[in-house]
């Protein structure tokens, strides 16, 4: 059961919010834990017996700091056991078998004898989102900026909260903790709210994320071949529909939440309006930028080793040159394991490496770019600078996107230079958008989809609230939207016999 | 008072709006404005089809309706045949349309393309797809919601009583793929149970059920064959592998698939069609129905699809011409 089946709108949903509203106040937050651990277990079955051992490190290990610290001893050591085991269990269940293969590579490199054999692993569901949002919990405890929870099922269901579980956002401790074990009644003003954003996250995952899901997977496939136009527009419609996707399904997670008065963070913030990589990625998946600029970049930048460097740097190399080595030293662990998280493939650990550079490349040619527009007289803030900006920052982020949903790294590299060497059409251009089992009418509605969408995004971008107020039009016109939107997703919606939904991507990592 | 009135207001209009325009859509509506496509037009199409004409019915996935052209049998024999298959389809699927075509037909032969079988379903998706066939009966808009995409896709795909002409070539090159396999798989236990429903159904409406798997490089092995003939066996039917004899049917992989051999193009389905109406001939009691009042219209189709055939010769040609350099 995902958050895009019919089970989940139709059964799972509705008998949870029955249940939730029929339990007494008090215990609300139970009904909530029952429902997450209902949801794990249909889809992961036995494997919940790891989120529990998770829970239970998380747990004890945020009572020992504390009761550490009541009696003056340092709990540095319970933190680092804490943290060794709740990630220890992340990496033995999702890197053994990565590590077994380039431990084989090398034996095979060095003696050409076979190496070590596979093991099979089974992962649990939403594995990665929960082991960060443990890390986050024991080290804000760590640090002062919560305290530690004293009951075990309230950190579980924080952990395991059905909504978040599959593909976030990460949610911090001091986010969530008042809205999920308040318990308050379901309120007509909270579902509609939640309602407008699940049908919302519905329009932009079935008439455009769903439509283009066959032709993503036909682009991918490793007999095909695409010529230069073709690549242009394979990494093009990627990057629509993984946005589309990502981002509906969070709408539906976040209405989902908001059903139970229950507000989570943003996951996204009109991302393709960002004028430098840097501000793509404040914008893209924020819960998970916010989670390793929180727990990473700043320990790093504040860590006395690059204290000392500031210092020494400023007097003997100069600003730009320390400004440039801090950059490097914290955005590396940041982008190691940002491409590391996504999962144990090379192509996801590139696509960290590929942010690195670019984001380091930003950050060092930032002075010699001023000085360009400043010597041609173009303003920083006017329309043509940031028109430039934009388009660059869409050429990273159409590079990138290509990169991450590639079979393997040599089938990126093939592509690209499918871009540049040989025919750019070839005269097949028509014949290969067919091919990819799309025809005129799937393009009609995922360009007036795409239009629908990005023209309220643009919106958005000024008025945030967009779909919060939209309750308070007049009624005609607020009726006239719901059944407008509902009638597409009814009438234009990639659903039913020939159609396959587009797997949730972010919940396979 | 007035506030759950409104919200009552809401969910009326929005439920008549998803329901009316499915009342619309019964099977004579979508056909006459060709708006009956994809999997679930087959349903639409067998039953505007006049009763009692359809002798031979075959069903499956997109193997069933590339493989045999009811047009060259009614040319041949005076057959008539509906090549009712539907693409991606499951055995569940195939199940439903026999049930639609035993409403007004009474078949002499259901020839059954047993891609289906190896097609599986798990359990969450059974469950999911209950819900959704629920649905799809209280609201039939949302079963025919894709009837909007009939001006794209008619134009395109023209289909003779189900049989797409595709002059399109994409050579299969592989190694020979009926010698010893070591793939590993099976016919799903539900699968089966479905296979044995559809026998009953066959055997209410005395229709003789044959299993038949069409040559296809990229669906078919020495694993799978062993599995169909050991089924049919045990069910007691009768089991036409044309992969094991691609060459009495004379398949030239370079010139008879349109995409390396997963289906048959129209020269591959001219040479399946003429084995098939061979056996038909020999081993079923099919009447001819040339003297039939079904005969014009038959006839009449018959004029359009050789127009068809000699322009897709000519396509053919060209195409193969390419392959050749």
């Amino acid at each position: 059961m995902a958050y895009n089946t019919n089970i989940y709108f139709l059964l799972f949903l509705p008998i949870v919010m029955l249940a939730y509203q029929l339990t007494p106040q008090k215990y609300r937050w139970v009904a909530l834990l029952g429902a997450s651990v209902a949801f794990f277990a249909m889809i992961s079955k036995c494997l919940i017996g790891w989120a529990l051992v998770t829970a239970a490190i998380t747990y004890y290990g945020g009572r020992l700091i504390e009761q550490y610290r009541q009696i003056g001893a340092p709990p540095k050591g319970v933190l680092r056991v804490s943290l060794i085991l709740v990630v220890g269990i992340l990496a033995v269940l999702k890197y053994t078998n990565f590590t077994i293969g380039i431990v084989n590579q090398v034996i095979a490199g060095l003696s050409g004898t076979a190496g070590l054999s596979f093991v099979k692993m089974m992962v649990p569901i939403g594995i990665s989102f929960y082991t960060l949002q443990a890390v986050g919990y024991l080290l804000d405890i760590y640090w002062k900026r919560i305290e530690a929870e004293h009951n075990f099922a309230k950190v579980l269901l924080f952990l395991i909260f059905f909504p978040t579980v599959m593909e976030g956002p990460i949610c911090r401790w001091s986010d969530v903790k008042d809205q999920l074990f308040v318990g308050e009644a379901l309120r007509e003003e909270n579902i509609t709210q939640g309602l407008i954003r699940i049908v919302w996250g519905l329009f932009k995952r079935m008439l455009i994320a769903d439509r283009l899901y066959a032709a993503i997977s036909l682009f991918y496939k490793p007999t095909m071949y695409l010529n230069g136009i073709m690549v242009f527009i394979c990494m093009f419609l990627t990057t629509i529909q993984l946005y589309m996707e990502f981002s509906g399904t969070i709408d539906i997670v976040i209405g989902s939440a908001r059903i139970f008065n229950i507000r989570l963070p943003e996951n996204f913030r009109q991302p393709f309006l960002a004028k430098s990589a840097a501000e793509f990625w404040r914008r893209w998946h924020i819960s998970l930028g916010t989670w390793f600029k929180n727990y990473i970049f700043y320990p790093v930048t504040t860590s006395d080793a690059i204290k000392k460097w500031n210092r020494y740097g400023k007097k003997h190399v100069g600003k730009y040159l320390t400004n440039v080595v801090t950059s490097a030293a914290a955005l590396f662990p940041v982008w190691m394991l940002n491409g590391l998280w996504h999962g144990p493939q090379a192509t996801y650990i590139l696509y960290g490496v590929y942010y690195f550079i670019v984001l380091l490349a930003e950050v060092m040619l930032e002075p010699a770019g001023r000085k360009v527009y400043a010597r041609l007289g173009w303003s920083e803030d006017g329309a043509l600078v940031n028109g430039i900006r934009m388009v660059r920052t869409w050429c990273i982020i159409l590079v990138g996107e290509m990169l991450f949903r590639a079979q393997s790294f040599a089938q990126f590299i093939t592509l690209m230079k499918n871009m540049f060497v040989g025919p750019w059409d070839g005269g097949a251009f028509t014949g290969k958008l067919v091919e990819v089992g799309l025809d005129a009418g799937d393009y009609f509605v995922v360009v007036i989809g795409m239009m629908i969408v990005f023209i309220l995004e643009w919106k958005m971008e000024k008025k945030p609230d967009m779909l919060e107020i939209l309750p308070e039009l007049s009624t005609a016109k607020r009726w006239l939207v719901y059944y407008g939107v509902i009638m597409a997703i009814v009438v234009f919606g990639a659903y039913g016999d020939g159609y396959q939904p587009a797997d949730l991507i972010y919940a396979g990592f | 008072m007035k506030k759950y009135g409104k919200k009552i207001a809401f969910i009326a209009i929005l439920l008549a709006l998803i329901y009316i325009p499915g009342t619309w859509m019964n099977a004579k509506f979508l056909t006459r404005n060709h708006l009956a496509n994809g999997k679930n037009g087959i349903h639409a199409k067998l039953e505007v089809e006049p009763e009692d004409t359809i002798d031979i019915l075959v069903l499956g996935d997109s193997e069933s309706y590339t493989t045999v052209s009811p047009m060259q049998l009614w040319k041949q024999y005076g057959y008539t045949a509906y090549a009712a298959g539907q693409p991606g389809a499951k055995v569940s699927d195939t199940e439903a349309v026999l049930k639609t075509a035993l409403k007004k037909q009474n078949p002499k032969v259901v020839l059954l393309e047993t891609n289906v079988l190896f097609r599986y379903e798990p359990t969450d998706k059974k469950t999911q797809s209950l819900i959704s066939d629920t649905i799809y009966q209280t609201f039939p808009l949302l079963k025919n919601h894709n009837a909007w995409k009939s001006p794209f896709t008619e134009l395109r795909v023209k289909t003779y009583m189900g049989f797409p002409i595709s002059a399109k070539i994409r050579p299969y090159s592989g190694e020979p793929y009926m010698v010893d396999s070591k793939e590993t798989t099976r016919i799903d236990e539900q699968n089966q149970k479905t296979l044995r429903k559809i026998q009953t159904m066959c055997a209410d409406k005395g229709a003789k059920l044959v299993l038949y798997s069409a040559p296809s490089p990229k669906n078919y092995n020495s694993t799978k064959h062993q599995l169909l003939v050991e089924l049919a066996k045990a069910e007691g039917l009768e089991y036409i592998d044309l992969n094991t004899n691609t060459e009495t049917l004379a398949i030239d992989w370079s010139i008879d698939t349109r995409d390396k051999g997963d289906h048959l193009n129209f020269s591959g389905a001219q040479k399946t069609t003429a084995y098939l109406g061979t056996y038909l001939k020999n081993s079923c009691e099919i009447p001819s129905r040339r003297q039939d009042e079904c005969a014009k219209h038959w006839n009449r189709m018959l004029k359009v699809y050789e127009a068809h055939i000699q322009r897709a010769e000519v396509k053919l040609d060209e195409n193969a011409k390419v392959y050749e350099m």
